[in-house]
């Protein structure tokens, strides 16, 4: 050891390493109460308000009883043919918003080919008893409405 | 110690790990298939591949347009007299469904609606590093999207490919069972809108609800069961060449 120099100590290295070691370990300890969210861990290992904040979100499909109040002729009639378990909204879109104002949303209203074959045109995969049409050989060139009614399916 | 303890010592050590899986059968099965769990039956005989489903979901939960991004979608299964088996998801359905003509005689041919199982021991939920995946008790996982990072484990631990990476909140989504609705009463999407019925809804343990009722009256299979994660989305009439 040379002189004039202050003599160091031989566990210098160590203190030194331990105390960045505790002094995180300090400033650890005392953010990490701020640093949790306040609801995590009330029901298990998650955020608890983050229940709350999936319950919250809005819904666009609406409940088809609401339907009846307005539109009851065009209801009974559904219910009472071979489409009674289609909901309202499988051919006119969610209603939610029609629910609310009904003039400035108005439901869809579009029939063609396709929107009834998309249930409808002959596939190998469906059920056979389901009801279904060759896409070809039945009247190609005209509209399903023209003899079918969407509410009451049988023919005019 | 003489030799007589060690020997008795020992003998605990090798029957501990016995032990332990009993214990830990014990706790899992009290708690797993709880009070107060939803679950869905899936009818394949009635499906009829219409896609309603697909469009519905996609509409209430804000899913991408994109055909890429589902959280439930179809799978058509085409098999064929030779034992080939043939499987497409056009979409995932979002278009509905094409006639198509092979040149091979059809066996048979169905569609297989999917979505999230919920597994009551989701390899999703096991491996998120900050807990922003879970299992609610109401059996149903949700995905905390504002405690999220983003790292994307979870897509890559499902088994089911349920999970996709959504575009704009830059977090994992996910089916929830449409936990906004079934939370309000209402049902989820697909089963409302589903015109074959060939999706049901409610508690599993409730003697009231349509899938207790099912649970009890048909066999049933699930998806992938050898991997144990135990889904709550049951299948009706499912062959064995579905995945």
């Amino acid at each position: 050891m040379k002189e004039g120099k202050k003599e160091i100590s031989k566990y210098s290295h160590i203190k030194r390493l331990f105390g960045i070691y505790f002094g995180i370990l300090i400033i650890f300890i005392i953010l990490r109460p701020f640093l949790i969210p306040k609801s995590f861990g009330k029901f298990g290992h998650y955020r608890a308000d983050s229940i709350a904040d999936n319950i919250n979100l809005p819904t666009k499909y609406a409940d088809i009883k609401e339907c009846e109040s307005c539109h009851e002729e065009e209801y009974k009639k559904v219910i009472s043919y071979s489409h009674k378990s289609l909901n309202c909204q499988v051919c006119h879109g969610a209603l939610s918003a029609h629910i609310e104002s009904p003039d400035e949303n108005k439901p869809l209203k579009e029939m063609n080919r396709n929107s009834c074959g998309i249930c409808h045109f002959e596939i190998e995969s469906r059920p056979s008893s389901f009801p279904q049409v060759n896409e070809k050989e039945h009247n190609p060139d005209e509209e399903c409405i023209e003899c079918h009614i969407p509410h009451n399916p049988s023919i005019k | 110690m003489t030799r007589r303890d060690f020997i008795n010592k020992l003998k605990f050590f090798i029957l501990t790990p016995f032990f332990k899986n009993e214990l830990l059968n014990l706790i899992v099965q009290t708690f797993r298939y709880g009070k107060n769990k939803f679950g869905m039956v899936i009818d394949i005989s009635k499906c009829i591949g219409c896609g309603e489903c697909v469009r519905a979901c996609k509409e209430e939960n804000n899913v991408p347009k994109y055909p890429f991004y589902f959280r439930t979608w179809i799978e058509r299964y085409i098999i064929f007299e030779d034992g080939e088996v043939y499987v497409e998801s056009p979409d995932g359905g979002f278009n509905g469904f094409k006639k198509i003509s092979p040149p091979k005689k059809i066996a048979k041919s169905f569609f297989v609606p999917k979505l999230c199982n919920q597994c009551e021991e989701a390899p999703c939920v096991q491996v998120c590093p900050v807990g922003a995946t879970y299992e609610t008790d109401d059996g149903v996982v949700l995905v905390d999207k504002k405690y999220c990072i983003g790292c994307g484990y979870c897509i890559q631990a499902c088994p089911y490919g349920a999970r996709y990476f959504h575009p704009e909140t830059k977090t994992p989504d996910k089916c929830t069972f449409c936990y906004h609705r079934i939370k309000k009463g209402l049902l989820p999407v697909c089963v409302l809108v589903c015109p074959q019925n060939a999706r049901i809804f409610g508690k599993i343990d409730d003697p009231d609800s349509p899938v207790y009722k099912f649970l009890k009256s048909y066999p049933l299979q699930v998806l992938k069961s050898h991997l144990r994660t135990h889904p709550k989305v049951y299948y009706k009439d499912m062959d064995m060449e579905v995945r």
